[in-house]
């Protein structure tokens, strides 16, 4: 697989972060076989969106509750639905086996400093993870640095684009990669309307408006909204495309001609590669 | 010291075992200082605690040694941890091969 390059989208970046030993085991091996491993801003900021975001709602909740503990019943009760189980990424409870007989507040304590690390320290990694990051869209909340602006309270920019007062690079970008827009939205016309997941039909209605006015789309806040499909455009030079997200995926490298290398969510499972 | 002996010590994992476990207990005393330190320091300690609890040190390859012994002597040695020595720690780790996230990661438990 030598002289190859491989993109990596927002699901293995978190996956490289905070998913168990096995996985990232894999996900390494995996990228061991290509030259250079690729992202793009768009995948930068879905990382701040879901990675940094969560972290920080756990320092937070941390802060509050002034126990480990509680901290994590709290949690759980809270986010017990399957939709909030699986958007759930850090897991707290991982100190408390390391640190086995630790007490509630030396825990309390070290996840504090755990996460507040993350939040500070977490994007020069993700930086450090990859040889090369696409501008792509050149998303203006993806290149905001993370600040702390008082002691645990950190601020790393918004979500939308329609909220970076035109900073945000999503319409010379939609214009310099017009065919591959186009490509993916014949793709999306030609497929029948129950095949379509709803984000890939937002995808469809998105890039209609978009191709047909390039200078509508920070309005329609692409990046949070089509993260998936943004991250498609920004991939499509890259021959082959790695995420753990199969449904959106397999739609947007059958389009644009990517090989798909689909990473499971067993660890002990191989990763599927996808000739499309 | 510790660090510079784990390095030294790579052909009999019983005493690199040994080494680790003594280094292990040298961390939590150090613990103990946190206070006395700036955030950067404790920050670094309680990374470093939870990636090395997490080894097996009978096994720790030659290159983790010496990121071990460069974290004990350049950095939590120093006076004064700054958020560029932080950097370099971390991609220190990183390269070594050590995973300074397990600390937040999904247990091998969770996972199955």
């Amino acid at each position: 697989m030598r002289g190859t390059a491989v993109f990596v989208d927002t699901s293995i970046q978190i996956a490289r972060f905070v998913h168990s030993r096995e996985k990232k085991r894999r996900i390494e091996e995996r990228l061991a076989k290509y030259d250079i491993v690729l992202t793009s801003s768009v995948v930068r900021q879905e990382f701040k969106r879901r990675l940094l975001k969560e972290a920080q709602y756990l320092l937070n909740t941390l802060k509050q509750k002034g126990s480990f503990e509680e901290t994590h019943r709290h949690v759980t009760e809270m986010l017990s639905g399957p939709f909030h189980r699986r958007k759930q990424q850090i897991c707290l409870l991982t100190i408390s086996t390391i640190l086995e007989g630790a007490t509630d507040a030396e825990l309390t304590e070290r996840a504090r400093r755990y996460l507040r690390f993350l939040l500070r320290f977490g994007l020069h990694t993700f930086d450090r993870s990859v040889d090369h990051h696409l501008l792509g869209a050149d998303c203006h909340w993806a290149n905001y640095p993370v600040r702390e602006r008082k002691l645990e309270r950190f601020d790393f920019g918004r979500e939308r684009c329609s909220q970076s007062e035109g900073r945000c690079g999503v319409v010379s970008f939609l214009r310099e990669n017009r065919d591959f827009a186009s490509k993916v939205m014949d793709a999306l016309r030609s497929m029948r309307d129950d095949g379509k997941t709803a984000e890939v039909a937002t995808g469809e209605r998105f890039l209609e408006e978009a191709l047909a006015d390039p200078e509508c789309a920070p309005r329609l806040d692409p990046c949070l909204h089509v993260g998936d499909l943004m991250i498609a455009l920004e991939s499509a030079k890259i021959p082959d495309f790695y995420t753990m997200n199969r449904a959106e995926s397999i739609v947007y490298c059958q389009a644009l001609g990517q090989t798909l290398v689909i990473r499971p969510n067993n660890p002990a499972a191989e990763d599927e590669v996808v000739r499309l | 010291m510790l660090g510079k002996a784990l390095r030294e010590t790579q052909e009999d994992p019983v005493e690199k075992a040994n080494i680790g476990f003594d280094l292990l207990e040298a961390l939590s005393e150090l613990w103990g200082y946190r206070d006395a330190r700036e955030e950067n320091w404790g920050d670094l300690l309680n990374v470093l605690q939870c990636v090395l609890k997490r080894e097996s040190f009978e096994q720790l390859s030659a290159v983790k040694c010496e990121c071990i012994e460069r974290s004990l002597s350049e950095w939590l040695s120093s006076r004064y941890l700054q958020k560029e020595d932080i950097e370099r720690a971390l991609d220190c780790l990183v390269s070594a091969g050590f995973d300074p996230w397990v600390g937040i990661s999904t247990g091998e438990e969770a996972a199955k």
